[in-house]
């Protein structure tokens, strides 16, 4: 009789993982449409591969993958090059949107109000560079268990845009918070294909999360999976 | 009041117990070979597990040598290469609790099959639960995430993060309980086994 109830909690725990895992692993619409904004987009219009990323700039995870992409430039731009690909980085306010995370909107609007002025490459390294040398680096926001970000104004997103010399009108863009209703329709598209952040669609291999100890070399097996996938 | 009180303090006691139990066991074979076994595996799992499906995604999708490279990172992640220091401990302490009971369930159930029973199913249910709630809850890749985004559709991030430390929380304290449970077994097997040995050996000389 006393063993019923460990044997229940067992069915439990198990049925609950194998849902958890059938939903994880089951979408009903493919990532991958065409393309959001080619102001986003790296390589070739008419490449033969389309490369997504799903990311949000106060995601922790998504920037470790993205930084480990940015400091391993010049042989990504090469694999881009060498196997034909289009990438394109959508950022979103998912973690505004599903948690609350205030700066998540706000980097957002810079980063689309940045795109406004075509600079959003610009923006978008900068504010990886920024977060990095600012938080990460200390230790701070750069894992589920550290520290969170508490002292961000919506400042920081504004002076980055200045520092990398935008133009009043990225100023008034950002103020007048004119990105916004681009953004929240752009998250809510993401909402309904992507589950996290970041997630990734390389051709018709489509994966979301990021393991934080993976090196460049893991990343190329993600490209590899994309390239094998089509 | 009191008879609470005594039952905790109790409690306690058998815990410590439990404890002196590990330190007898650790120089059989048959504790610390499956301790050492379920720590590894138990710890190669959850970092697989810590990026969300992420990395079983991928070792479905590369090569031989892409797969034993992600399998690789993971168990090298046991020992905090690559690890963020505070992602690093709780699965390093879990993994180490629930490799101590694995090893105290096979030499409990080596030396009397009745005294290990349900503990199994303990086992069980913590990897389950560990399983269940890692990932990044910030990031809505914990395993749960989807299955919430499905009942929660705002803020399903936030509930996924909640549960996630709640169910953590639950695989702990399931594993620290069937510790106790196992260790004061095995204290009282390896005492018990002491003191006939000992008895044994006076009889002869006598």
């Amino acid at each position: 009789m006393k063993k019923l109830p460990r044997i229940l909690g067992l069915v439990v725990v198990g049925g609950l993982l194998l849902l958890a895992i059938i939903t994880s692993t089951t979408k009903t619409t493919p990532l991958s449409e065409k393309i959001w904004d080619e102001r986003t987009t790296f390589g070739s219009l008419d490449a033969k591969n389309y490369f997504i990323v799903y990311t949000d700039l106060m995601c922790p995870y998504c920037n470790l993958y993205a930084q480990e992409v940015y400091h391993n430039e010049s042989e990504f731009e090469q694999y881009l090059a060498d196997n034909d690909i289009l990438y394109e980085v959508r950022v979103t306010d998912m973690l505004y949107d599903a948690n609350g995370i205030k700066h998540s909107q706000t980097s957002a609007e810079g980063a689309y109000c940045a795109k406004r002025e075509g600079k959003f490459w610009e923006y978008y390294h900068a504010a990886l560079t920024a977060l990095e040398e600012d938080y990460y680096n200390k230790g701070i926001g750069n894992s589920k268990t550290a520290p969170k970000i508490e002292d961000m104004t919506r400042a920081y997103w504004l002076n980055l845009g200045k520092e990398i010399g935008l133009s009043e009108s990225f100023e008034t863009c950002f103020n007048n918070r004119e990105a916004l209703e681009e953004i929240n329709k752009n998250t809510a598209k993401a909402n309904s294909v992507a589950y996290g952040l970041p997630s990734f669609a390389f051709n018709k291999y489509e994966t979301s999360g990021y393991d934080p100890t993976w090196d460049f070399s893991i990343i190329k097996e993600m490209y590899d999976a994309g390239l094998k996938s089509k | 009041m009191k008879k609470l009180f005594e039952k905790i303090l109790r409690w306690f006691d058998e815990l410590g117990l439990a404890f002196r139990g590990v330190l007898l066991a650790s120089r059989y074979k048959n504790f610390y070979l499956p301790a050492l076994l379920g720590f590894l595996g138990f710890g190669t799992l959850l970092n697989l597990f810590s990026g969300g499906l992420s990395s079983f995604s991928l070792i479905g999708a590369s090569g031989f040598l892409g797969a034993l490279k992600i399998i690789a990172n993971a168990f090298f992640g046991v020992f905090g290469v690559n690890k963020n220091l505070l992602d690093w401990l709780p699965i390093f302490f879990l993994a180490l609790l629930q490799g101590t009971l694995i090893g105290l369930i096979v030499f409990v159930y080596k030396k009397n099959k009745e005294k290990a029973e349900g503990a199994a199913e303990s086992v069980g249910i913590v990897a389950g639960l560990a399983i269940l709630g890692s990932g990044c809850p910030t990031c809505g890749t914990t395993l749960l995430a989807p299955l919430i985004g499905t009942i929660f559709s705002g803020s399903s991030f936030a509930v996924a993060g909640l549960l996630s430390g709640v169910i953590t929380f639950l695989a702990v304290l399931v594993a620290i309980f069937s510790f106790k449970k196992v260790g004061f077994e095995t204290y009282a097997i390896i005492k018990s086994e002491n003191y006939n040995r000992k008895k044994k050996n006076h009889e002869e000389i006598a």
